[in-house]
Order: structure tokens, then C-alpha cells, then sequence
């Protein structure tokens, strides 16, 4: 999988994941959706320092619940682990670690929303 | 005896420096000129250790004036790592370096008078935390230990949020936990 593809993968899920909180009320949610949308256009400038092209929004609106949110952040802190992996460009491994981080943070918000822990495991992904 | 300490936000930062700094003297693995990029990898995971036995350090000095589950939460999770990262280093052939003395540790610490300092503290730990996974991911050559070092680096992160969460502030502060794309 190449670099660009891996990071367009990661724009799709980022632009999902904003639209989900921005159908989300309150102000935490607020702060999480714009947090998406930094994270969606850190990776369109990837992207075009790659000589590539974003691809268009196809994510505008939706309606969806914290325990969406809650597996979309576990997806995305998933797909950021595995481009550990794949990825070739070793500039983009720390920015991309770094939003990863911040998905983890966003778990722990949504686990503590929904009266779980938001401790759950010491390695986010678990395996 | 450790002097007393104004703490403000900047000596706050400067003891969180100190204490990891003081944690990653020593006997560290020491690279192979020979064979740097054999060597490399487990000399990371060594300072990476030696990171986490002074957060384990330091959860038993903050534990004593933030009383609860979730400190303790904490504290284990950072032993879990230590025992993951000290796993790795043997699968690397490298035996894995046992912690200091407490009151070496100890020493590095600056002197918490309240709930608050030591929350402060805690952040600034967690945030060099995350910040030192993220500076030896560019540099690890084998692909398996990077997944490794970010799944350790979004728990800390996760633990900065708890900890902010704790002492009043948004969890989640930055898009980017550290840097910027």
C-alpha cells in the first residue's frame, strides 16, 4: 500500500468522524469535531506535498450517537497503528502518531460520557 | 534533604525534564558504532524504559496527595509497560535494566505541596512521555516496534488526558498532542 493511499484511507475516516461529532451537541463535541477537521486538512496537505489530490468530501452530514463516536475513534486509532506499519516516509510517522495520541484522548472523553472507565487497557490498541 | 521549590509552570517543566532526564542516566545501552542500526533500536527501548520506571516512580509520590482509583490506574498501566518494553528488549537479545533506588528518583522530583502540583507534574511527565515515543519513531528501523512505541504513546497520551481531566482541564487539549503536521 502505498503512502498516499494510506493517508487518503485516513482523510476518509477523519471526515467521517467530523461529521459525526459535529451532529454530536455540547461544546466537548464541538472542540472534538474541529480537532477532526485539523487532523483531516494536516493529511490534505500531505497529500499535496505528495503531488496528490485530495478526494472530494463525501462525508457532509450525518447523525450518529457517542457509542458511534466510540468505535469510529477505536477505528481510527487502529488505522493509525497499522500505517505505523505501512508507511514509508519516515517524516510522517510523528504527525501521524500525534493525532493518533489524540484519538486515544478522545476515547478516554467518550468511555467516561458513556460511565465507563476511562482507563481500559495500558495499550491502545489493544491487541 | 530536597530544598523547597517555588512551583510555577516553568519549574514545574524544568523538574519534569530533571526527572526524566535523571531516569535515563546510567548503565543505558550504549549503541554499536559497528552495527548502528542493530543497535539502535534496542537503545530506544532502553531510554523508553528507563522513562517508564521513573512515571511508575513518580505515581507514588503524586499518588500520596491525589488518593483514588484512577492514580493507581495509572501507576499500574506504566508497570504494564515497563513489563512490555522489558519483553521486547529481550526478544532483542538486550537485557532490560532494572529500576534505581526510590530516592534516587525521588531526588529529581521537585517537592508537591498540593493536589494541583502534583497534577502539573503528572502532565508535564505524561506530555515528555508521548513526546519521546514520538521523537524515536523516525529512527526505529523494524516496522513491528514503531505499532509498538505508538500503541505505549496513545496510552500516555490517554493518561495526560485523565490527569488534565483530574485537575479541572479539558482533556484533550490539542488536535495534535505534540508538534504539528
Amino acid at each position: 500500500v502505498s503512502d498516499a493511499q494510506t493517508i487518503t484511507d485516513l482523510l476518509h475516516l477523519e471526515r467521517e468522524s467530523a461529521a459525526l461529532w459535529e451532529s454530536l451537541p455540547g461544546e466537548a463535541a464541538a472542540r472534538t469535531a474541529e480537532q477532526e477537521a485539523i487532523h483531516a486538512r494536516g493529511l490534505e496537505r500531505a497529500l499535496r506535498g505528495m503531488g496528490r489530490q485530495a478526494p472530494s468530501r463525501t462525508f457532509t452530514s450525518t447523525r450518529g450517537s457517542l457509542r458511534d463516536a466510540l468505535e469510529l475513534e477505536d477505528e481510527l486509532v487502529r488505522a493509525y497503528s497499522e500505517a505505523m506499519r505501512s508507511i514509508s516516509n519516515a517524516r510522517l510517522l510523528a504527525p501521524l502518531a500525534s493525532i493518533c495520541a489524540n484519538h486515544g484522548q478522545h476515547l478516554v472523553i467518550l468511555r467516561g460520557e458513556l460511565g465507563n472507565d476511562p482507563l481500559t487497557r495500558a495499550f491502545e490498541p489493544v491487541e | 534533604m530536597i530544598p523547597p521549590m517555588t512551583m510555577t509552570r516553568r519549574t514545574l517543566l524544568a523538574a519534569a525534564a530533571a526527572a526524566g532526564l535523571a531516569g535515563c542516566g546510567g548503565s543505558d545501552p550504549r549503541p554499536d558504532a559497528a552495527r548502528p542500526h542493530v543497535a539502535g533500536d534496542p537503545r530506544r527501548l532502553g531510554l523508553a524504559l528507563a522513562f517508564e520506571h521513573t512515571l511508575v516512580a513518580a505515581y507514588d509520590v503524586v499518588g500520596e496527595l491525589v488518593p483514588g482509583r484512577q492514580v493507581r490506574e495509572l501507576a499500574e498501566q506504566e508497570r504494564e509497560h515497563v513489563a512490555r518494553l522489558s519483553e521486547l528488549m529481550r526478544d532483542l537479545g538486550e537485557q532490560p535494566r532494572e529500576p534505581r533506588p526510590r530516592d534516587d528518583y525521588l531526588r529529581s522530583f521537585p517537592r508537591l505541596r498540593t493536589r494541583a502540583e502534583a497534577l502539573d507534574f503528572a502532565a508535564d511527565l505524561e506530555e515528555r512521555a508521548v513526546r519521546t515515543y514520538l521523537s524515536y519513531l523516525p529512527a526505529l528501523t523494524d516496522r513491528e516496534l514503531r505499532r509498538e512505541a505508538v500503541r505505549i504513546a496513545t496510552s500516555e497520551a490517554q493518561h495526560l488526558a485523565v490527569v488534565r481531566d483530574l485537575n479541572g482541564l479539558p482533556p484533550a487539549e490539542h488536535a495534535y498532542v505534540t508538534g504539528t503536521m
